[in-house]
């Protein structure tokens, strides 16, 4: 039972920090829900890095929820996302945080930043379909909220509505596809899909249903095709919300992508590879010639995450435990990498807009913190010490172990092209000359702690083997 | 009345919802696409559990899980609308260009 | 083992430790404490790895190689794991040695080259991270490290060619190496992947045998092509080399790289970053040996680059320009001499020869080279123009300089009895032994060319009449010490250190040798007459720019004016078909070719990409429907491709 600890604690967590604004008097600048969502998310994380699940599968009700390592470590990654991007969060709801605004309502906003990652824990734990489709759609509908938080900001709405829109024809697309799975099974759980996939690799309905559900996990994971959606709302959406976006929202993406192929479909991984070559090649080729000749600095990192996604792809084109912890272990460089480019960001966002033209001169202001943003970018481009490189190799190693070396190559090139672009970043950092009428810059103290824990994480998570080595233990253990 | 009936009525619904949300100019009319496309889902499950399926109470939960969360969905969806609505005065899918590569 | 071994780490903890000091907190407050620091750790490094070669070389170890420690990094599985460690053998020793000693003159130099740089504090912390890389990359003990410190030393190399990253030109040049060095290492990482997998391990020790090479040396066929998989995993790995060391068509960023602080040049030119690509080589030679086709790939690219630009150089006027296509048609002679060790005429082992003469070259190349670089750096400081036709007559204001620079021409002139010569010699003597003649030839035309070259700089620079920006040259002494220290190995250090390279440099692991005679009498003397003659030449052209003296000698000798006037009339003859014909009809079209053709191919890359990037930002127009049609689009290509494949 105590494993379901940290699941049953995230739930009490979002009710409790509603019910704060319940009780607390309407004092819009009371810092309890803050603290109560940090304080206890921190806690929740504590407890999954300590805890060890069981071999196997240890499971809840029938088999529709299932704990087990890969769970766990995906479960902190959830957490460690969503308290990074509170944190981050913090200084939008007071005065001057922010260029665009103030946000209100922040034990509003913690909530359903909760409630998203209860989703997520949802699919993480997910054992059959029911459970996948309302995991995916929970961790989904709060970010539809979440990114129209600026109400009086006409892009953020825009951003939301566009997000709906397409967010709900993937969904319709995805059920439609869960749908010829069950058709053609007649079970949702996914040991029984198992079984007959095995019986059955050429059964149409499984293909059709396995396709539909690529597409819609495509468009949450921001593969090209399916990417269209992610320039604009990463722009529209407050940073706070993008953060998340970008490291939640994939995740959980793979996550349950990575439950279907390593699980029910893995009789067939041979024959689904060919797909995710295909998109694979299409979402890094796209998302690099996309972030080419951006502007914005939210815009431009949503290319980058499309690219990002690409790589993540590659791995999927390895087998077994390897695979998997390869690609977990890079979700955690992901999330670091991103989540610190982000914060530093924000901290540009509270006087400026958050374009390239506003990171102009920040050596000279800020050395440390164009320092960071350069390692960062050196990180995204995976270039050896930080923690990139380790993430790409060995996602790159688990798919050349199957012998696509090709796409070894594909992806090597790409990141050559990739660094193009990121260097552009370093170059308004270090090489343009400062503008003079640019407000200043500051950073109070939680932002130096935050910006020291992520860059930490950024250099130490490639070059300390304990990270690589526990996930690959939990990954192993399931 | 057979599967293959329901299954191409459930197609033929789908179809009529992409085409619904890649043509309708309101934002409302595009919602009620999408829910048609939600529909032909449920359409699906249903005559999968009637006709075929060994489990056939899993479809039934299936579609009462969908329905309840595609009321959620519609409920987020047109609170936003309303938003963009009342603070904005727009209501035409085809004009929300304002974010964009230039 | 003993202790000095085993605390080798110290050479590598010294500069990062000085890195870290300098650009996190030094480097801001005062930069000459900065600058002690940084020269101290490296001169400390550099006393250790003279301490550790002199253990090594007086007491051989039976394997001739020794891991003075390793630890385990990341176990990817049972089998596959990443190691960090440290590998002493031959020529890790020496580039230890090297790279220390290179690094703690050109530190001392820039003490003097940066004194008025506001941001000296971050020079100094950003040199010792690059020469830390560099350590690291020499001692690497496998595949995954020395790509570690491969990358690190990309990185390092781009922050340094930035440096002076107000200007644009430099930005550009950082941004040009970083990525092109970059693209080579894509393959490179292919390359590792590859050997990895099939020999699953990435010890250097393991790969270099014959039993990786026959476990390896098999077909498979990829898609459409059938490939010997050692062929194309040697291939790969060479192409991160091939890019690092700046052969051509991936050198187009070496030239641009100058503009960078000259320190910077020095030791990239030198010691670092271009080295490491022949040190690569070298490193893998055993495995590269098994494969002619990647051997005669790399004969034919060093040669190839070892012409071209030595021919290129002779047509520059920019003072940094001209050394660095010296650098890469030097690098050429190395990267060549690794090739050509097989005999031409079948399956009759490996010479050795080759491998040893390419680090004795790389060796002696090191010192003469920085020194060059230095020297220019001095010159430039002294009157502020890269242009060799502005300067003149520095002969009398830079002694110091004039004659040690003497010292490093007639050195890579190849002109016995200077280091250069003894190096260049046996290249040259091991293209022949083993058959390569043709390469042999190139090699011997290319080192008249280098003298040719290197005197034109020198005569042009430092005789004729003193121009007007020389007026108020002078010799810093930080900047001069470093530049007369390192005449002494120019001049010194080849015949002492030959017996060396020729006892005891073998590459790691065992392979099939050949002994050979180790003499060819004409070809010392033939390479004598070609260095002597584009000695000649140059000073024939460029060498009497004392325009004073011709004219007085015609004064005073009035009935001689004619003999003069006509000694001026095979002036003529000789500039014509120098210029006219040599530099008009075949140089001037190979640079034309170089930056029009080559860097235009690049430049054209750059154009499509973003003419792609453009068509992607214009599809993102904003529209909702059009991005719901294009998921479809997209759920349709992905059903199409199931059909196709199923």
């Amino acid at each position: 039972m105590n494993f379901l600890y940290p699941d049953m604690l995230i739930l009490i967590l979002a009710i409790g920090v509603l019910a704060v604004d319940l009780i607390l008097p309407q004092d819009e600048e009371s810092n309890a829900p803050f603290l109560m969502s940090w304080l206890g998310l921190a806690s929740i994380a504590v407890i999954l890095i300590t805890q060890t699940p069981p071999p196997g599968d240890y499971m809840v009700g029938f088999g529709t929820y299932t704990i087990n390592g890969i769970s766990t470590i995906m479960k902190l990654l959830f957490t460690l996302a969503c308290l990074f991007s509170i944190l981050l969060s913090k200084s939008y709801f007071t005065a001057g945080g922010n260029l665009r605004g103030k946000m209100n309502r922040h034990s509003e906003f913690m909530a359903l930043m909760i409630f998203c990652t209860f989703g997520m824990y949802t699919v993480a734990s997910a054992g059959d379909m029911i459970s996948l489709f309302v995991g995916i759609e929970l961790s989904t509908i709060p970010l539809y909220i979440l990114s129209s938080f600026y109400k009086d900001d006409r892009s953020s709405t825009e951003a939301a509505i566009k997000y709906i829109v397409m967010g709900s024809v993937s969904t319709a697309i995805g059920l439609f596809g869960f749908s010829f799975i069950y058709g053609a099974v007649g079970y949702v759980g996914f040991e029984d899909i198992t079984n007959f996939v095995v019986n059955n690799p050429r059964d149409p309905f499984i293909w059709i249903g396995f396709i539909l559900i690529l597409s819609s996990l495509g468009f949450k994971l921001g593969l090209a095709p399916f990417h269209m959606w992610a320039p604009d709302v990463y722009q529209g959406a407050p940073t706070p919300v993008t953060t998340f976006l970008s490291v939640g929202s994939k995740s959980v993406a793979v996550t349950a992508l990575m439950l279907l192929i390593y699980g029910p479909l893995s009789a067939i991984h041979q024959e689904t590879n060919t797909l995710l070559i295909v998109l694979a090649c299409l979402s890094m080729v796209i998302g690099n010639l996309g972030a080419m000749r951006q502007k914005e600095l939210r815009r431009f990192m949503a290319y980058s995450s499309i690219a990002q996604a690409g790589y993540i792809l590659v791995g999927f084109l390895g087998k077994g435990e390897f695979a998997q912890s390869s690609i977990i272990f890079y979700l955690f460089v992901f999330m670091f990498t991103n989540v610190c480019t982000f914060f530093i960001f924000s901290i540009i966002g509270q006087k400026r807009t958050e374009s390239f033209s506003s990171l102009r001169g920040l050596s000279k202001e800020k050395p440390m913190l164009a320092a960071l943003l350069m390692m960062c970018m050196f990180s995204l481009a995976g270039i050896p010490p930080f923690a990139g490189f380790t993430g790409k190799f060995i996602l790159f190693a688990s798919a050349a172990k199957e012998g696509y070396y090709w796409m070894v190559l594909v992806g090597a090139l790409n990141s050559t092209v990739s660094l193009y672009y990121y260097l552009l970043i370093i170059k308004e950092a270090y090489i343009n000359k400062p503008d003079e009428n640019q407000p200043p810059l500051h950073l109070n103290t939680l932002q130096k702690i935050n910006l020291s824990i992520l860059g930490t994480g950024v250099v130490l998570i490639g070059l300390i083997p304990i990270f690589y080595n526990r996930v690959s233990e939990l990954v192993n253990l399931s | 009345m057979t599967l293959s009936n329901c299954l191409i009525l459930a197609c033929m619904l789908f179809f009529v919802g992409i085409y619904g949300v890649m043509t309708r100019r309101n934002l409302i009319g595009v919602l009620m696409s999408v829910e048609l496309m939600l529909n032909a889902a449920n359409i699906n499950f249903i005559a999968f559990a009637y006709f075929k399926a060994a489990d056939s109470v899993a479809g039934s939960i299936f579609v009462i899980m969908i329905i309840s969360v595609a009321a959620c969905e519609m409920a987020v969806g047109l609170a936003i609308i309303v938003t963009m609505y009342r603070k904005h005065k727009e209501m035409d899918i085809s004009r929300l260009g304002g974010l964009q590569d230039e | 083992m003993s202790d000095v071994y085993s605390y080798s780490w110290l050479i590598l903890v010294a500069p990062f430790i000085a890195f870290l000091v300098n650009s996190l907190w030094l480097g801001k407050k005062n930069w000459k404490a900065a600058a002690g620091l940084s020269t101290f750790a490296m001169a400390g490094s550099a006393v250790y790895s003279i301490k550790i070669a002199f253990d090594f070389f007086t007491q051989l170890p039976a394997q001739k190689h020794i891991i003075a420690w390793q630890y385990n990094w990341l176990e990817f599985n049972d089998t596959l794991t990443a190691k960090i460690g440290c590998l002493l053998d031959p020529i890790s020793v020496m580039m230890l040695v090297v790279i220390t000693v290179i690094a703690t003159m050109v530190n001392i130099y820039s003490i003097g080259y940066m004194k008025d740089d506001p941001s000296a504090g971050r020079f100094f912390g950003t040199l010792s991270l690059f020469c830390f890389s560099m350590l690291g990359l020499v001692v690497a003990t496998n595949l995954i490290q020395i790509y570690v410190f491969w990358e690190l030393v990309g990185v390092s190399s781009y922050l340094l060619i930035g440096f002076w990253y107000t200007k644009p030109s430099a930005v550009a040049a950082s941004k040009k190496a970083f990525i092109v060095t970059r693209f080579a290492d894509a393959f490179f990482l292919l390359g590792i992947i590859i050997t990895g997998y099939v020999l699953k391990t990435f010890d250097f020790i393991d790969i270099n045998s014959l039993q990786a090479a026959d476990s390896m040396n098999h077909i498979v066929s990829v898609g459409f092509l059938t490939v010997n998989v050692l062929t194309v995993s040697t291939i790969l790995i060479f192409i991160g080399g091939w890019g690092k060391s700046a052969m051509f068509p991936l050198h187009i960023w070496l030239p641009d790289a100058m503009e960078g602080p000259t320190p910077v040049s020095s030791i990239i030119h030198s010691a670092t970053m271009v080295v490491a690509g022949i040190f690569l080589t070298a490193r893998l030679f055993t495995i590269f040996s098994f494969s002619f086709v990647t051997l005669d790939i790399i004969a034919a690219v060093g040669c190839f680059t070892a012409l071209f630009a030595a021919v290129i150089a002779c047509t520059q006027s920019d003072i940094k320009r001209i050394l660095a296509f010296s650098t890469l048609s030097q690098l050429g002679y190395m990267m060549f001499s690794l090739g050509v060790t097989h005999d031409i005429s079948g399956d009759e082992g490996i010479n050795i020869l080759g491998f040893q003469a390419s680090m004795f070259h790389v060796f002696t190349h090191a010192f003469f080279k920085c020194m060059l670089f230095l020297m220019a750096g001095a010159v430039i400081h002294a009157v502020h123009t890269n242009d060799i036709w502005k300067m003149g007559g520095l002969r009398k204001k830079m002694p110091f300089t004039y004659w040690s620079t003497l010292a490093a021409c007639l050195a890579i002139g190849g002109i016995p009895p200077l280091s250069g010569f003894w190096s260049k010699d046996e290249i040259l003597l091991a293209s022949f032994l083993s058959g390569h003649n043709i390469i042999g030839s190139i090699g011997l035309i290319v080192g008249g060319l280098t003298a040719f070259y290197m005197f034109r700089l020198f005569f042009v620079t430092f005789h004729g009449e003193l121009k007007e920006s020389g007026q108020h040259a002078h010799e810093d002494k930080w900047m001069t010490t470093p530049i007369v220290l390192l005449a002494i190995p120019t001049i010194g250090i080849g015949w002492i250190a030959k017996s060396y390279f020729l006892g005891s440099f073998t590459p790691l692991g065992h392979i099939a040798q050949i002994e050979s005679p180790h003499h060819l009498t004409w070809l010392p003397i033939v390479a004598s007459i070609m260095g002597v003659s584009g000695l000649i030449i140059a000073w024939v052209l460029y060498g009497k720019g004392n325009y004073k003296t011709a004219t007085a000698l015609s004064e005073k000798f009035g009935k001689s004016y004619t003999v003069i006037k006509n000694k001026f009339y095979i002036d003529e003859i000789y500039l014509h078909i120098t210029h006219k014909i040599i530099f008009d009809k075949v140089a001037a079209p190979i640079k034309w070719f170089d930056s029009n053709i080559v860097d235009g191919f690049m430049n054209f890359v750059g154009w499509v990409l973003h003419l792609f990037g453009k068509l992607v930002r214009f599809s993102q127009n904003g529209q909702i429907q059009l991005y719901i049609g294009t998921m479809f689009l997209g759920f349709f290509l992905i059903y199409f491709i199931y059909k196709v494949a199923a």
